[in-house]
C-alpha cells in the first residue's frame, strides 16, 4: 500500500510529462483538404440573402440541409455563428476545406433566404462537372492530399433544383 | 408529546443550576492553536467548533460530571469528563491533540442536516477543508470542487458520478447549500458558485447521489453544502493578497498578442466580539484579465456575518453578502488554429451582474436532546449581458424559509424533521415574468438498532408550482444502513430518490440563438431518480484508509434541449426526453506516511453513463475520473502537487458541430498543479507558490474552450 503512494505519482508525473494534449491543428492521416474557386452571378436584394454557406454532404439525396447538418451527415462552412461565406456583392472568392477523408457526394453552396435559421435554406450552386444539374459530381477527398479545383458556380436568378427527398 | 413536555421541563429545570465549560485546543506537539476541532458534548446533540485561535465554549450545560470528545481529522480522538458544579462558574478545559496518521471517524458531517461522524452515515460524503481550499488558492468554490474524487466540471457546471452533463446553464441536478440552505437562482435554477465568498468557506460537504427525501428539488445526483467559518472568540484581522500571471501560450498560433496576463486579488475580513455580538466582516477583490481574448474579468464582494447570543439558549445568525462582476464573455474559439480568439462576432460581448443574498438563523437549545432552529434566505440576482447587437437582462428573487427539529427521545432514535415554503419571482426579457413556490414537509429517523447497525428511514413530501406549468408533488422516500462489524470497518448502503422541478428559463424562455427561435414548452414535468448505493470503508494498520463504493442511479424525463417541428418549421425548445442509467463504481485510499507528515490521497472513478433512449452513451459523461493528492510538511515549509485525469469526453451535442469549429477537437486530460509554502506562526505570516498546470497540457473541458495553460501564483496571507 505504501509503494502505491511513491510509485503512481512517479507514473502520473511521466505521463503527463509526455504528453502535450492539443495542438493549433492536429496534423492527421485521418483528414484530407479540398479547395477551389466560387464565383456568384445575380446577386439579389440584400433581404434576401440572411447567410451563405458551403455545405458539403455525406449522402445523396439528402433530406433537408441543415438536418443533415445538425445529424451531422453534412459539414457545414464556414460553421454556422461565425461570419458568412461571402459578402453581398463579392464576385468571387477561394476556399479550402479540410475533412474526414471519403467520397462527399453533394458540395453545394447554400443561401439562407428567410429568417428562420433551421428551415429557410435553398441551394444556389453546386460543384458540377457537367451542366445536367439534376446529378451533381462527388468530391473525393484523399487523406493527407489537397484536392484542388472544386470550383463551384453560383447563380442566384438560376439555381439548380434542390434535391431533397 | 409527553416526552416533549418533559425535555422542555427538564431544560428549564436546569437552566438555574447551568454552568459553562470553555477552553482551548491545541496540537501536541508544537503547542499551536487547532482551528476547526469538533467538540462535541455527549449524549446529546450539544457541539461547537474551536475557532482561529482553538477556542471553544459551550454554555449553559446542565451540573454534574460531562464529557467532551473532541476531534479533527489527522488526530487522535480525545474523550475527556469534567465536574459542573452548581455554582455557575465556569470550567476551563485546555486539551493538546496528538497527530496521528488517519482516523476515519474523525470528519464530521452534516449530510443528514445535523453534524455526525461521517462513519454514521449511509451514502458516501467527501469534505474538503478550508486548509486544502487556501493551500490551492483556490479562487472561486468551482476551483476548490475541481479535487474532490467523483466530481468534474464542465465549465461552471457540476457533474457527480455521472449525474450531469451541459445544460448551457439551465437548471442543476446537484443542488447547492449554504449553511444548509439551498442556494440557486431563481431564473436559471444553476448553481452560482461566484456568490460565496471562498475565504469564508470553513468546509465544503458533497453527498453523492440522490438525496430529496431531506433536500428536495435538484438533489437528483448530490448535494454540495458550503459551510462557512464560525465566529471566532477573539478580535482579529485577516488580509490575504495574491497575484501572478498566465504563461505563454504552448503554439506561435495560440499568441493573440495580449501579452502578460495577470491576476491579482485582495481580500481583508475582520472578526471581533462584542459580549453577545460576534460579527465577521469581509471585503474582495478579484480582477484577472483573462489567458483569452475579451475573456476578462472584474469581482467586487461584500460579506457581513452578525451572531448574537440572545440568551443562553438561544442565537440569532444573520449574512448578507454582495457580488458585482463585470466579465468579457468567451462562449467558444474561432478555431483550433486560433484556440484563445473567439468569433468576430463574439468580441465585443460583454455580461455584468449584481448578487446578494441574505440568510438568517434562529437556534434554540430545548434540551440537550431537542434543538430547533428556523431559516430564512433571500436572494436576488441580477444580470445583463450584451450579445453581438442585443442585450438581455433578468431580475429574480428567491425567498426560503425552513424550520427544523432535531429530536432524540429515546436511547436509539435520532429524529430530524421540518417543514420548508419557497417563492420565486422573475422579470426577464427572456423568461418574461414568472412566479412560483413550494412547500415541504420531511422526517427522518435514525434507529440505533444494534450497537453495530443503524438504519435511517426517512421521507419528504414537496409540491412545487411555478406560473402556468401544471403544479407538481412529489414524495421521496429513503432507506440507509450503516453496519460497524468492528474497530474500523463500516459497510454501508442506501437507497434514495431524487427530483428536479423545471426552471423558468426552461420552461419558458423565448428568444433566438444563433439565428433559431427558442420556443417555451409549459408542460416540462419533473425529473426523477433512483440512487442506490453500497459501499466499505476500511482502516488498515492505522496508516490507510480504504473507501469502495458501488453505485447506480437511473434517471427518467431528464430534461435537454432539442429542435423540435412547430408549423413545418424546425426550432429549438427544452423537452423531457431522455431515460439513462448510471453505473459505477468508486475506490478512494487515503495514506499517511512518515508519522502523517506526508499525506496521500487518491479517487478513481468509473462511470457507465447509458443513454437509454437510444442506448448511447449520455453527452458530457467522462468514463474515468482519477484524481491523486501528496502533501508534505517538514517544519514551516510545506509542498504538494495535486494530479487529475479524466477521460476523454465521448459524446457531445452533435449539433454544435453546426456551429463551432473544431468541436470534435478534445483529448483526455492529465493536469498536475504543484504548490509549496512556508507558515510563520510567531509573525505571522504565510506564504504559498502555487503552479497549476505545471507540464501546460492543453484541454477543453466544454467543447470550443481551451483550459488555462501554466498559472503562476503567489499568496500572501498575514493576520493583526
Amino acid at each position: 500500500m505504501r509503494r502505491l503512494a511513491y510509485v503512481l505519482p512517479i507514473l502520473v508525473l511521466i505521463v503527463t510529462g509526455c504528453d502535450k494534449g492539443l495542438e493549433p491543428k492536429q496534423v492527421s492521416a485521418t483528414t484530407g483538404t479540398f479547395a477551389g474557386l466560387i464565383t456568384f452571378h445575380n446577386w439579389q436584394v440584400a433581404d434576401s440573402v440572411y447567410d451563405m454557406r458551403l455545405i458539403a454532404f455525406r449522402v445523396f439525396p439528402p433530406t433537408n440541409i441543415l438536418e443533415e447538418v445538425l445529424q451531422g451527415r453534412a459539414i457545414v462552412y464556414p460553421p454556422l455563428g461565425s461570419t458568412q461565406l461571402a459578402r453581398r456583392g463579392d464576385d468571387s472568392m477561394v476556399y479550402e476545406l479540410t475533412v474526414a477523408p471519403g467520397t462527399y457526394p453533394y458540395v453545394v453552396i447554400a443561401q439562407q433566404y428567410g429568417p428562420n435559421i433551421l428551415a429557410d435554406w435553398r441551394p444556389v450552386g453546386q460543384y458540377d462537372l457537367d451542366t445536367n444539374y439534376t446529378i451533381p459530381s462527388p468530391v473525393q477527398v484523399t487523406a493527407g492530399a489537397v484536392t484542388s479545383g472544386i470550383d463551384i458556380s453560383v447563380d442566384f436568378a438560376h439555381p439548380p433544383p434542390p434535391p431533397f427527398e | 408529546m409527553k416526552t416533549f413536555i418533559t425535555g422542555v421541563l427538564l431544560a428549564l429545570s436546569l437552566t438555574a443550576h447551568a454552568g459553562t465549560i470553555r477552553g482551548r485546543v491545541s496540537h501536541a506537539a508544537t503547542g499551536e492553536p487547532l482551528p476547526g476541532v469538533n467538540v462535541t458534548l455527549r449524549g446529546t446533540l450539544r457541539g461547537v467548533v474551536t475557532d482561529e485561535h482553538g477556542i471553544f465554549q459551550i454554555v449553559n450545560i446542565p451540573a454534574g460530571d460531562r464529557a467532551l470528545t473532541f476531534s479533527i481529522i489527522g488526530f487522535e480522538r480525545q474523550t475527556r469528563t469534567v465536574t459542573l458544579l452548581d455554582d455557575g462558574n465556569p470550567v476551563q478545559l485546555d486539551v493538546s491533540l496528538t497527530p496521528v496518521a488517519i482516523q476515519t471517524p474523525d470528519v464530521i458531517v452534516t449530510a443528514n442536516k445535523r453534524e455526525q461522524s461521517l462513519q454514521e452515515v449511509p451514502v458516501s460524503v467527501a469534505v474538503m477543508d478550508a486548509s486544502r481550499i487556501s493551500l490551492r488558492n483556490s479562487v472561486t468554490l468551482d476551483d476548490a470542487i475541481r479535487y474532490i474524487p467523483g466530481v468534474n466540471m464542465t465549465e461552471f457546471q457540476v457533474n457527480i458520478r455521472g449525474s450531469s452533463g451541459y445544460s448551457r446553464g439551465a437548471g442543476s441536478r446537484v443542488l447547492m447549500l449554504v449553511d444548509g440552505i439551498p442556494l440557486l437562482t431563481g431564473d436559471t435554477g444553476e448553481l452560482n458558485f461566484e456568490t460565496i465568498p471562498i475565504g469564508q468557506v470553513e468546509r465544503i460537504e458533497v453527498v453523492k447521489g440522490a438525496n430529496s427525501a431531506l433536500y428536495g428539488s435538484s438533489a437528483l445526483g448530490g448535494v454540495i453544502n458550503v459551510l462557512t467559518r464560525p465566529i471566532g472568540e477573539l478580535s482579529e484581522t485577516k488580509v490575504r493578497a495574491f497575484g501572478g500571471f498566465y504563461d505563454s501560450p504552448s503554439y506561435r498560433q495560440w499568441d493573440w498578442k495580449g501579452g502578460t496576463r495577470f491576476l491579482d486579488g485582495l481580500a481583508v475580513s475582520h472578526t471581533d466580539r462584542f459580549d453577545k455580538l460576534g460579527l465577521v466582516v469581509h471585503g474582495s477583490r478579484v480582477a484577472d484579465d483573462g489567458y483569452r481574448q475579451n475573456d476578462f474579468r472584474r469581482r467586487y464582494n461584500g460579506f457581513l456575518k452578525l451572531k448574537y447570543d440572545l440568551t443562553a439558549y438561544n442565537s440569532l445568525t444573520t449574512t448578507f453578502n454582495i457580488l458585482h462582476q463585470r466579465r468579457g464573455s468567451f462562449l467558444y474559439w474561432k478555431d483550433l488554429r486560433n484556440a484563445l480568439v473567439p468569433p468576430d462576432v463574439q468580441q465585443g460581448d460583454r455580461v455584468q451582474s449584481t448578487r446578494f443574498f441574505w440568510a438568517g438563523q434562529y437556534n434554540h437549545v430545548v434540551s440537550q436532546d431537542f434543538i430547533v432552529n428556523g431559516k430564512a434566505l433571500w436572494f436576488r440576482n441580477r444580470w445583463e449581458d450584451t450579445i453581438d447587437t442585443l442585450s438581455n437582462n433578468s431580475r429574480s428573487d428567491v425567498m426560503r424559509t425552513e424550520v427544523q427539529s432535531t429530536w432524540a427521545p429515546v436511547q436509539g432514535h435520532v429524529l430530524t424533521f421540518g417543514a420548508e415554503g419557497s417563492l420565486e419571482r422573475v422579470d426577464a426579457d427572456l423568461f418574461g415574468r414568472r412566479t412560483g413556490g413550494g412547500v415541504a414537509m420531511y422526517l427522518q429517523d435514525e434507529l440505533a438498532l444494534h450497537e453495530r447497525i443503524k438504519v435511517t428511514l426517512g421521507a419528504r413530501y414537496d409540491f412545487h408550482d411555478l406560473d402556468s406549468l401544471s403544479s407538481n408533488s412529489q414524495l421521496n422516500p429513503k432507506i440507509g444502513l450503516v453496519y460497524t462489524p468492528g474497530e474500523g470497518t463500516a459497510i454501508r448502503a442506501s437507497f434514495g430518490r431524487g427530483f428536479r422541478a423545471p426552471s423558468s428559463a426552461e420552461a419558458f424562455i423565448t428568444t433566438y440563438a444563433g439565428g433559431i427561435e427558442i420556443i417555451p414548452n409549459p408542460s416540462l414535468r419533473p425529473e426523477r431518480s433512483y440512487s442506490y448505493e453500497i459501499g466499505v470503508a476500511q482502516t488498515v494498520g492505522g496508516f490507510a484508509l480504504v473507501d469502495v463504493a458501488l453505485f447506480h442511479s437511473d434517471y427518467d424525463n431528464l430534461i435537454e434541449p432539442l429542435f423540435v417541428t412547430v408549423q413545418s418549421q424546425l426550432k429549438g425548445q427544452f423537452n423531457n426526453v431522455t431515460r439513462a442509467r448510471v453505473q459505477g463504481i468508486e475506490i478512494g485510499t487515503k495514506l499517511g506516511l512518515f508519522e502523517g507528515k506526508m499525506i496521500f490521497d487518491a479517487g478513481y472513478t468509473y462511470v457507465n453513463p447509458t443513454d437509454r433512449t437510444d442506448n448511447g452513451v449520455l453527452k458530457y459523461r467522462p468514463r474515468h475520473l482519477l484524481y491523486v493528492s501528496l502533501m508534505g510538511r517538514a517544519g514551516v515549509f510545506h509542498a504538494g502537487a495535486d494530479f487529475r485525469y479524466i477521460s476523454r469526453i465521448e459524446r457531445i451535442d452533435e449539433e454544435f458541430t453546426a456551429f463551432v469549429n473544431d468541436a470534435e477537437e478534445r483529448v483526455p486530460v492529465y493536469v498536475t498543479d504543484l504548490r509549496c509554502g512556508v507558515d510563520l506562526h510567531g509573525v505571522p505570516l504565510t506564504a504559498i507558490f502555487n503552479i497549476r498546470n505545471v507540464f501546460q497540457y492543453n484541454y477543453v473541458e466544454l467543447i470550443g474552450n481551451l483550459a488555462p495553460p501554466r498559472t503562476y501564483v503567489l499568496t500572501i496571507e498575514t493576520r493583526l
